[in-house]
Formats: C-alpha cells, sequence, structure tokens
C-alpha cells in the first residue's frame, strides 16, 4: 500500500515539474527556441549531405546494375577475345540462368555530349522476376510489356536531351540519327543510361555486340560460373558501380566530412544552448528541491525534455535538410557531370530511413550533449560551493590527446583511423583552447594599466565570458580549424593540381575526338607543320586487377611535360632502352610499390612483363592505377574516342597554319573539339573549382552556425552583466563608445581563438593530405601554407562575429541607465 | 537528387500505400482473361488445313510459319508409400509478335512447370527467345538426338524420335526433377487424323496429336528429402495459326488414364458468339483411336469453387454413351492454379464412376 502510494505521488511529482519546466518554456521561448533551430540547423546539413551521397551512390549503382540488384560480378572477354551469344545460351544452358546479356553503345549527341545505350536482356529479367514478382507494378514488366516505347529513360535523365516528335512517339536525336520511340520510366534501377532490350539494339544497330553479361545472384554462386567458363571468357568483380563511388569519393568524403562537421559543431551548440538554459533554470531547479523532488526525477525530466526537443528539431532539421538538398541539385548534378560523367538525381531514397538516421542522431546527440550540463547542475545543487577546476588540467589533457593522435598516426592504414587522429587532434585544440584563452587573458589584463579602466574593464569581462563560455568557444574552436585544415588541404591540392596540369598539358592545343586517325591524317595533309601526337592507350592487369596502360613520348623535349613525385637517378634511360616503366601515385600507394620495385602486368601488347618502378608520378584526380610506357610497348591508336595533341615546331609558317586550323576545325569537324591549351587551362581550374564551392559553402555556414552560437552565449552571459554596465554608463562613457569597446572585446576574442586554431588548422590540412588523401584516394601533395587563406579565414570569423552581435550589442549599449538602474533595484 | 516533387510523391505514396493496403483486398482478379489476353493478340500465322498430314518424327519438331504451338507434358507420379505427385512440364512456342535480328529469330518461347504434393504447389516459369539458342525444339547437331529446352530445363531423347528420353527441369533451388520416359502404345492423332477442330464452324482447328502411354519413373528431389516416383504421363504436341479468336471465352481440356488402360481426352472450347464445342478421343487399351465430337460427349461442371478468387468448375460429370463411360471427374485438390504471367488452372484429377483413374484438367479463362 505504502509503495503505491509513494509509486502514485512519484508520478504525481513528475507531471508537476514537467508542468512546471512547460510553463518555463513558455515564459521563455527564446530558450527552448534556440536549442531547437541549434538541432535542426545540425540535421538539416546532416540530411543534405546524407541525401546528396545517398541518391548519388544508388544512381552510380544503377548504372552498373541496371533494372538488376545483387550484381557482383560481369562475364567478359579476355583481351582481344569476344563474347558472343554462343557463349551466353551455352552457359544458360549449363543451368547459369542469373546471367543477363548486356550490349553497351555510346552516342554523341547533338551539343557534343554524350550518352550510353544499354541493350539488355529482357526475357532474362523476365525470368529473374521469378513469378510473382512479375506483376504489372514491377518495374521491369513495366518496360517489357510497354508496346508504345522502344527505349526508355529516367525523367531526370531526359531533361539534358534533345527530342523530335512525330506520330510515333518521341525520338532521341543523336550526332547521326534518331532513336526511339523513347518513353520516360522512373523506377528504381533506372540509372543514366537510355536503356532498350537487347533484340531491339541490335535490330537498330546490326553491327552490335554482345559486352558482358551480368551475374545476378549471391557471390557464392560466382564460383561454379568461374569454373564453366570457356577459356576465352572471365569472370570480372563488378567493379563500375565501385569505380564510380571511388571517382566521386573526393567529392563526397568532402561533403560527408563537412556534413558531419555541421553535426559536430552543432552539438556543441546544443550543448552551449543546453548549458545557458539549465544555468538559467538553477534557480528554479533549486526550488523544486526545496520541494522535495528528488534528483533523479529532475534528470529524468531534463532528459525527456530533451528528447522531445531533438525530435522536434530533427523533424524540422530533415524537412529543411530535404530542401536544401533539392536547391543543391542543380549545382551536384553539374559537378558530377562535368567531372566524371555520372548523373545524379534517378535514385528512390527512404525517406524514412534518412529520417529516422538523423533522428537518432539528434536524440542521442541531444541527450549526450545534455549530459554535461545536467551533471554542472546536479553539482551546484549538492554542493554549497562549486569546486574550482584546476585550470591546469585541460592544458594536460590536451597534450595526453595530441600525443595519443601522435602515436596512432604512425599506425593508420584506412580512412576511419585517420578520421580518429584528426578528431583527437581537433578535440586535444578544443582543451588547448579552453585552457589557454583565460591564461592569456590574465597575462594581457596584467600587462594593462588600470590607468585604461574601460580597456582594463573589457578585458576582465573577455575573461568572465570566457570562463562562462567554454563550449561555445569550442564550437567556434572547432569551426575555425575546420576552415582553415580544409581552406589550406583545397588550396594545396590547387597548388599542386595547376603545376601539375600546366606541366603536364604541354601542348599547344587539343583536340578532342572519336575520329581521332582521321583528323591526324587530315591534319598531316591539309597543315603538315604542325605535329599531332595521339596517345596510345589499352587496359592491363595487375594482379587480376585493371590498370590503365598509356604511352609516354620518348622524345626529350616531352620529358618535362611529366613531373615526378621521385624518379630513380637514369630514369629516361632505364624508361627507354630497359624495362622501365612510370607509375601514377595511385599505383604506387595502392599496390605498395616503391621505386627500383619489379612488378609484373599483361596487356595484349606485351603479354605478361616483368617491368620495373622507374619514376612515380603524380595524376590527381585520377581515381584509376596508371601506367607510363614508351609507345612501341602499347598497342597501336585505333580510329575512335580520343585526344589528339598538337604541337607547333619552331619552324617559319607554323603559327599561320595552326591558326588557320583554328579557324577551319569546328566548321569541317562539327563533332570534334578543339581546344586551346590556355583555355584548357582555365576550364581545367574551373572545373576544380566548382568541385569543391558546394563544400566550402557548407564550411561557411559552419563557422556562421558556431559564430551565432558563440554570440549567443556571449549575449546571454552578457545580460548578467547590468550591474557593470549600469556603474560604467553612470561614470559617463557614451553608448557608442560602449558599443565599440563590445564589439573590440569580441573581436579580440575570436581573434585569440583564430590564433589559436590556426597551428591545429595546419595539423588538420596537413593530416587531411597526408593521412586521408592517401589512404582514401592514393596520392598526396605538399602542404602549402598560404598566409592569405589563413588571414581570409581569420578576417571571415571576426567578421561574422561582429555582424551577428552588432544588433544585440548596439540595443545593449542604447539602453538608458535608468533601465539599467531599474535591474538593480529586482 | 531528391526534389520536392520527389519527397511529396514519396509522402503521396506512403499515405495511398497505407490506404489501400488498409482498405482494399489485396488481389482483384481479371475475370475471363485467356492467359491474360496477351496471347490473343498474335498475329495469324499459317492455318492448318484438314488435309494436312501429320508425319513423325519429322513434325515432333518446331513449325516456325504456325505463330502458336507447344509441347505439353503432365504426368501423376507416386512414391512407395502412394504419394501423388502430379506434374507438368510444358514449353509453348509464339511468333508474329516480333521482328528478327541479329539477335534473335521470330519465335518466343515461354515454358511452364509445376511439381505438387496435397501440401505445396512448386511452379516455375521461363521465358526465351528463339535463335539465341538457349530456347528451342529440334535434332541436336552433336548426338542427332530430339531435345526440347529453355535455359537448363531439358526434354532430351536417345534418338531423333520423342521417347525413350529423359526430363530434367529444376523449381527452386531445392527442388529438382530427374526423370526418364518410355512409351508403350503408339502415338494418337487427334481429330481427323491429327487435324483437330476447335469451333463446330471449324473457324479455328490446330494440328494435334498426342502420346497417352508414356512410363515415368525418376527422381524428385524436394527441400526435405529424395524421392524415387512412377507413374503415368501423358504429351500432347499442338500447332495452329493462332491461339484463339477473339471471341473464344476459354476451354476446359481432360486428359483421363482410365483403369483399364484406356485413354480419354475431352475439351471444351467456349465461344462468346457461338455455342461450346466439346471435342475429344477416346483410345482404347490396345491403343485404337476414335474421335469424338459434341454429339458423343456429354458433359457439365457439377460444383464450382472458388481459387484466388475465380469461381473454376472443379467437379465434373464427363459421359461417353456411345462406350459405357460414366465419370466423376475431381480435382485433386483445390488450388492447382498456375500463377504466371499468364495464369490459368492446370491440375491433376482423380476419376470415379465406370472407370476409376488419374489424369489432369487445364481450365483456362476463368
Amino acid at each position: 500500500m505504502a509503495k503505491s502510494i509513494q509509486l502514485m505521488l512519484n508520478k504525481i511529482t513528475f507531471i508537476q515539474v514537467l508542468h512546471v519546466l512547460f510553463k518555463e518554456h513558455i515564459q521563455h521561448p527564446i530558450r527552448g527556441a534556440a536549442i531547437i533551430v541549434a538541432m535542426a540547423i545540425g540535421c538539416a546539413g546532416l540530411t543534405s549531405v546524407l541525401v546528396i551521397n545517398e541518391t548519388a551512390k544508388q544512381s552510380y549503382n544503377m548504372a552498373s546494375q541496371p533494372l538488376v540488384s545483387n550484381v557482383h560480378y560481369v562475364v567478359a572477354p579476355k583481351n582481344g577475345e569476344r563474347i558472343d551469344k554462343a557463349d551466353y545460351a551455352k552457359l544458360r544452358r549449363q543451368g547459369h540462368t542469373g546471367l543477363v546479356a548486356v550490349t553497351e553503345k555510346r552516342f554523341s549527341l547533338l551539343d557534343n555530349k554524350s550518352i550510353q545505350l544499354l541493350g539488355i536482356d529482357y526475357y532474362a529479367l523476365i525470368n529473374l522476376a521469378n513469378n510473382k514478382e512479375v506483376t504489372p507494378q514491377n518495374p521491369v514488366s513495366n518496360i517489357i510489356f510497354d508496346e508504345t516505347a522502344r527505349y526508355f529513360i529516367h525523367p531526370d535523365i531526359k531533361n539534358n536531351l534533345q527530342f523530335e516528335t512525330n506520330s510515333q512517339g518521341k525520338f532521341i536525336q543523336l550526332a547521326d540519327r534518331s532513336i526511339g520511340p523513347v518513353a520516360e520510366f522512373a523506377g528504381t534501377g533506372m540509372g543514366p543510361s537510355l536503356i532498350a532490350d537487347v533484340g531491339i539494339v541490335y535490330e537498330d544497330f546490326p553491327d552490335s555486340q554482345l559486352s558482358y553479361l551480368l551475374v545476378v545472384g549471391e557471390k557464392q554462386s560466382a564460383d561454379m560460373l568461374s569454373q564453366a567458363l570457356p577459356p576465352h571468357l572471365y569472370l570480372k568483380a563488378l567493379v563500375t558501380g565501385e569505380d564510380a563511388k571511388t571517382l566521386t569519393s573526393s567529392f563526397h568524403m568532402n561533403l560527408f566530412a563537412m556534413g558531419l562537421l555541421m553535426f559536430v559543431v552543432c552539438l556543441f551548440v546544443i550543448m552551449n544552448a543546453l548549458h545557458l538554459l539549465m544555468n538559467k533554470r538553477i534557480r528554479t531547479y533549486k526550488i523544486l528541491r526545496q520541494m522535495g523532488v528528488p534528483i533523479r526525477t529532475l534528470t529524468t525530466v531534463s532528459l525527456m525534455e530533451t528528447g522531445l526537443i531533438s525530435s522536434v528539431g530533427s523533424v524540422m532539421g530533415v524537412v529543411v535538410g530535404v530542401w536544401f538538398a533539392s536547391l543543391l541539385s542543380p549545382a551536384v548534378n553539374q559537378t558530377l557531370a562535368s567531372l566524371y560523367n555520372v548523373s545524379v538525381g534517378t535514385a528512390e531514397l527512404s525517406l524514412l530511413e534518412i529520417f529516422l538516421q538523423c533522428w537518432g542522431a539528434c536524440l542521442l546527440g541531444g541527450l549526450a550533449a545534455c549530459f554535461l550540463p545536467l551533471q554542472q547542475v546536479n553539482q551546484k545543487l549538492t554542493s554549497l560551493s562549486s569546486q574550482q577546476a584546476n585550470p591546469n588540467r585541460w592544458f594536460w589533457i590536451s597534450i595526453l590527446l595530441l600525443a595519443l593522435a601522435l602515436f596512432l598516426s604512425f599506425t593508420v592504414d584506412d580512412v576511419l583511423r585517420s578520421f580518429i587522429v584528426i578528431c583527437l587532434v581537433i578535440f586535444a585544440g578544443c582543451f588547448f583552447a579552453i585552457a589557454s584563452i583565460p591564461w592569456i587573458l590574465k597575462q594581457v589584463k596584467t600587462k594593462i594599466s588600470t590607468n585604461y579602466p574601460i580597456i582594463h574593464w573589457s578585458i576582465s569581462d573577455a575573461l568572465r565570458v570566457s570562463s562562462k563560455s567554454n563550449i561555445a568557444f569550442c564550437a567556434f574552436f572547432i569551426a575555425v580549424v575546420a576552415n582553415i585544415g580544409m581552406n589550406l588541404m583545397v588550396d594545396s591540392f590547387r597548388t599542386a593540381t595547376q603545376s601539375w596540369i600546366e606541366q603536364r598539358l604541354d601542348a599547344d592545343a587539343y583536340i578532342y575526338t572519336n575520329e581521332s586517325l582521321k583528323i591526324t591524317n587530315w591534319i598531316a595533309q591539309q597543315y603538315p607543320d604542325i605535329q599531332t601526337v595521339i596517345r596510345q592507350q589499352e587496359e592491363g592487369s595487375f594482379q587480376q586487377q585493371s590498370i590503365e596502360v598509356r604511352s609516354f613520348p620518348l622524345s626529350k623535349e616531352r620529358r618535362s611535360a611529366l613531373k615526378f613525385e621521385e624518379a630513380i637517378e637514369n630514369v629516361w634511360q632505364a624508361f627507354s632502352n630497359k624495362n622501365g616503366a612510370l607509375i601514377n601515385q595511385q599505383f604506387a600507394l595502392s599496390q605498395n610499390l616503391s621505386l627500383g620495385q619489379s612488378f609484373t602486368i599483361n596487356t595484349e601488347t606485351l603479354g605478361k612483363q616483368q617491368l620495373l618502378v622507374a619514376g612515380i608520378y603524380p595524376d590527381y584526380g585520377n581515381p584509376q592505377k596508371q601506367l607510363l610506357l614508351p609507345p612501341n610497348k602499347v598497342k597501336e591508336p585505333e580510329n575512335g574516342r580520343n585526344i589528339i595533341a598538337l604541337y607547333l615546331p619552331q619552324v617559319e609558317g607554323a603559327r599561320i597554319q595552326f591558326d588557320a586550323l583554328m579557324g577551319t576545325f569546328k566548321d569541317t569537324h562539327q563533332q570534334s573539339d578543339l581546344i586551346k591549351t590556355e583555355q584548357l587551362l582555365v576550364l581545367s581550374m574551373e572545373t576544380f573549382d566548382r568541385t569543391f564551392v558546394i563544400t566550402q559553402g557548407l564550411n561557411i555556414i559552419t563557422l556562421l552556425v558556431a559564430a551565432f552560437s558563440l554570440t549567443t552565449s556571449i549575449l546571454i552571459i552578457d545580460k548578467d552583466n547590468a550591474p557593470q554596465r549600469a556603474l560604467i554608463k553612470s561614470l559617463g562613457v557614451g553608448a557608442n563608445r560602449l558599443l565599440v569597446t563590445t564589439l573590440t572585446q569580441y573581436s579580440m576574442l575570436c581573434l585569440l581563438i583564430c590564433l589559436l586554431a590556426i597551428p591545429f588548422g595546419l595539423g588538420l590540412s596537413w593530416l587531411l593530405i597526408n593521412l586521408v588523401n592517401v589512404h582514401a584516394f592514393h596520392w598526396t601533395y605538399p602542404l602549402v601554407t598560404n598566409i592569405s587563406v589563413l588571414t581570409n579565414v581569420v578576417w571571415t570569423s571576426i567578421t561574422l562575429i561582429i555582424l551577428t552581435v552588432f544588433i544585440p550589442a548596439f540595443k545593449t549599449a542604447k539602453y538608458p541607465l535608468l533601465r539599467e538602474l531599474k535591474w538593480l533595484q529586482r | 537528387m531528391v526534389t520536392t516533387m520527389t519527397f511529396l510523391r514519396t509522402a503521396i505514396y506512403i499515405a495511398a500505400w497505407l490506404l489501400v493496403t488498409a482498405c482494399t483486398p489485396q488481389k482483384e482478379p481479371e475475370q475471363n482473361n485467356l492467359y491474360g489476353n496477351a496471347l490473343t493478340s498474335l498475329d495469324v500465322g499459317k492455318q492448318v488445313m484438314p488435309n494436312q498430314e501429320i508425319r513423325l518424327p519429322d513434325d515432333h519438331l518446331s513449325h516456325p510459319k504456325y505463330n502458336v504451338e507447344w509441347w505439353y507434358l503432365t504426368a501423376n507420379l507416386f512414391d512407395q508409400q502412394g504419394n501423388q505427385y502430379p506434374l507438368q512440364w510444358t514449353l509453348f512456342r509464339f511468333s508474329g509478335t516480333q521482328s528478327s535480328s541479329a539477335w534473335h529469330d521470330n519465335d518466343q518461347f515461354m515454358a511452364h512447370a509445376k511439381l505438387m504434393t496435397k501440401s505445396t504447389n512448386w511452379f516455375s516459369e521461363k521465358f526465351a527467345r528463339g535463335g539465341v539458342g538457349n530456347a528451342g525444339v529440334s535434332i541436336l547437331n552433336d548426338s542427332n538426338k530430339f531435345s526440347a529446352f529453355i535455359d537448363d530445363w531439358q526434354w532430351l531423347s536417345s534418338d531423333i524420335d520423342l521417347l525413350p528420353a529423359s526430363l530434367s527441369f529444376d523449381l527452386t533451388e531445392s527442388v529438382n526433377v530427374n526423370l526418364s520416359m518410355s512409351s508403350s502404345g503408339p502415338y494418337v492423332l487427334n481429330g481427323n487424323n491429327g487435324y483437330s477442330a476447335k469451333q463446330q464452324d471449324g473457324g479455328h482447328a490446330s494440328m494435334y496429336y498426342s502420346q497417352p502411354f508414356i512410363n515415368i519413373s525418376g527422381t524428385l528431389q524436394l527441400p526435405e528429402k529424395v524421392v524415387e516416383v512412377s507413374g503415368k504421363g501423358w504429351f500432347d504436341h499442338e500447332w495452329s495459326a493462332r491461339l484463339t479468336d477473339e471471341n473464344t471465352a476459354g476451354w476446359d481440356w481432360f486428359s483421363l488414364h482410365l483403369s483399364n488402360n484406356s485413354k480419354l481426352m475431352v475439351f471444351r472450347v467456349r465461344h462468346t458468339q457461338l455455342a461450346d464445342s466439346w471435342f475429344g478421343t477416346y483410345i482404347s487399351e490396345n491403343g485404337q483411336q476414335i474421335h469424338l465430337d459434341g454429339q458423343d460427349i456429354i458433359a457439365s461442371e457439377r460444383t464450382f469453387k472458388l481459387v484466388r478468387g475465380r469461381q473454376i468448375p472443379l467437379d465434373w460429370d464427363i459421359q461417353i454413351p456411345k462406350h459405357n463411360i460414366q465419370l466423376n471427374v475431381t480435382a485433386f485438390k483445390e488450388d492447382q492454379w498456375n500463377d504466371a504471367l499468364f495464369s490459368y488452372y492446370e491440375g491433376a484429377v482423380t476419376v470415379q464412376g465406370s472407370h476409376t483413374g488419374v489424369g489432369f484438367m487445364e481450365l483456362t479463362g476463368y
């Protein structure tokens, strides 16, 4: 009986406490709203990034798994061999019915872009749909039994194409013909390609050949298939989807890192807002405690409140995030399409899944963020005087974290651990900042004479603010460190890329064409002084992995175009006369190949060949492992898609011929592009800058959020400063002077944080270049400490702080003295 | 990229899905869909003629000039404990719907296979195109054997004749069928020497012969056991210019192994404009075949049952007074529906009455 009464009383107490807190929110809506806004901003950033990344990744998967899923391998012909329908039929008759024949074609469009056509064996797809799945709802059956169209395309891809419409329907205009009728189909599995039945492709393009067979099914079934394959075919792990991910992984990782960073910063912002909320509530909590409410109840109710706020914040965040992602979509699409020739926008996303991810992260983050403020409140409630923490402890924790990061950096061998090291460094920086800021302010204070009372007061006030705003300082510090780190990394990458590309593009102009031999012959006849070079290319393999094999000219004048990361002493001699090969960083770092080491490759031209690493060259932006060999060791060029380099020899008349070629080329070869090297350099760097424009945007937003948090924190604390402000005003200090003092004080605090963040930002940048880049993309480049980048970050930070603080500081400064004095009477 | 429209569309889908699943039954069957109405749209190919002859073994092979053709095996197999395992294996060929290319010819193949027990149905279907090489009916070049195949489902004879032969196919990863088949009687030319009219006005006909005397033995690999089985099979091979005409509502077809080793095949074509037409063939125990028409056959449905949302006649009275046959034909079990892309009822039957026995019935258009 007594137990049940106690339970009932507990229940009543619980509800009453909830009621009290709810009333507090009604009275002070800004406090709760600040937390919700922080939560929503963090969640929106994370959602946008998740949506963009997930959509893009699904698009790549679909590109490699048209209309089907669970594809891990393809059956492909070996070098120089062909796969035909007899192979396909034989394998199917042996019981390998998970095979789907695919013929692949690429067509030029009118605007000189191109589109891929995938001819897929629909009949194999129906069989895979396994009876009951072949219903009118099934996407495959929608396509197969549609009698109005022969080709299908996703609506998002359709928008980039030109159509002509006649009585039979819509036809896509290719460079040399039209194909159709084309219908839109927005079902799952539609990648960025035009899709048709293999039979239709063979009908419309009689010269079609099978490209490969998709192997649909679990990985285990591939073993049996592998044994059944005839000698000219082999089972190739499906890397197209993975390749696409790798292709764009630089972009995605930047984006995800920024999204995560924004989320972490927002967690600090939340923690800061909660901290302020709890501090403001101390009086309420004390009264509740005096009324006999146990600490456990207060804690539980506060956690529930945080959970509720997290839920509201995450709902708002997801909605804003999805909207933001849709706003970003044109920029992201353009970036991915121009950089990697992949298109984003055809995926069907589970918004529920994304919401649950964000909600879970917000809930956990919110509760974790709540933990520290609650602990502090509990300490204040249980002890009469809070114990002063040893100010040096943050410093020692910082040293400890740095030591741990240093130790781990020697053992890192993957991207995840690289990120752990980065986190440790950033947190070490946070603790260092928390320890240093009061110490530095104290030192400055002792140096300032009391003859300057306003400055003296301002520094004392800054000291007071800093002791109460540790969490907000941390958020801002992280944002500044991340900004410095990312901007320096991007700037270093840009510098390295520009230098590399300027050296590499040593020709006077380049032609992008689908008929390379035809054009070189034409130039040889029409403009004999212009020297043309087609870079020979073929695919090779190294330990069953595909590698790009490219030719590099032997002539001395071309050698300067290749910039080496490192090379053996007689690199060109080894390259020309011996079995020396030049490999890109990606090849070297991913396969642990070093200078002078021997390795064996297999190519159509050389067969199995042992080579020596004579030089390692940077090859930024290329996701593939690449190998350069003398032209006589690489397959002769064919009349196909290629790039032709044009060189002007130092002979009289060459320039005139070149100008004439520039003038006539577009008219005579409408399907090809002739670009001068200087234009190409500009284009390349524009593309580079576009790649990072989104992440830099997120960077600024993160900084803005952190600045907003810091400002809010300072301003709320500043409300407690009314007595001092009243005193200063009563001494005759004018509003404008007070405003200037306040803005200067915040700017100086911001400058101090930025100065402390610079070494950690440099460290972060170094880690990003030398750990993350190496493990994620297998390339690295020198860190360039560009002072203008650092100054920009500092100025941006200070500007953001001043912008966010100006209006509230202006209002406070203009408060009439009488109003401040009224406050004293309360 | 998720656009606002996609977001809205997703929300609408979720709401619609919730509404639909809450308020409507799972599947509303289409009434009167003869093979889902899909096959009736085939172009008309070469017509069979009344004086046309069937020449075996040549006519076991494909007849590409005719647009519709099938090789149809049904069997009632039993294990040593007397458990029944009805089985169907059918290869359909259609042409007239697609033009040829370097990838395929005009033919399209569809195969249905089914194995049942009292409690379980295993059904599977396959599709393929002619000319690719993974489906066809031909004499194999390397072995000079008759073969009807689609992917790894294969009827493989020991020579150019249909039988003796082996039949192997899989229905799921854990259900495989491997059978040996031989004949113990002659082929039967249905109708008028193989010319089988489907309507009384002669508007539609096919070339149609059967092999009702097939002895089968073999192994059934089931999910939990391997079963040795044996029993009797019935094979039909039929080709025509088209499946039916647009006024055909469906058909009811029976092949029965009677207790005195005689056989009976009867079928009714239901027509929307004309009277229903009954035809059949009675085959005595010594292989003598007698053509039956509407005047010889008295048949009617006794009971309709609801199967997969459709009223299906599962219990029949069939009488051939001229031969003193009075049969009650009942479905082996109610649900023997082939839930295929083109769905229909195909199931084993039990025969009672003047004779006992087992058989199969195919009911389409319900």
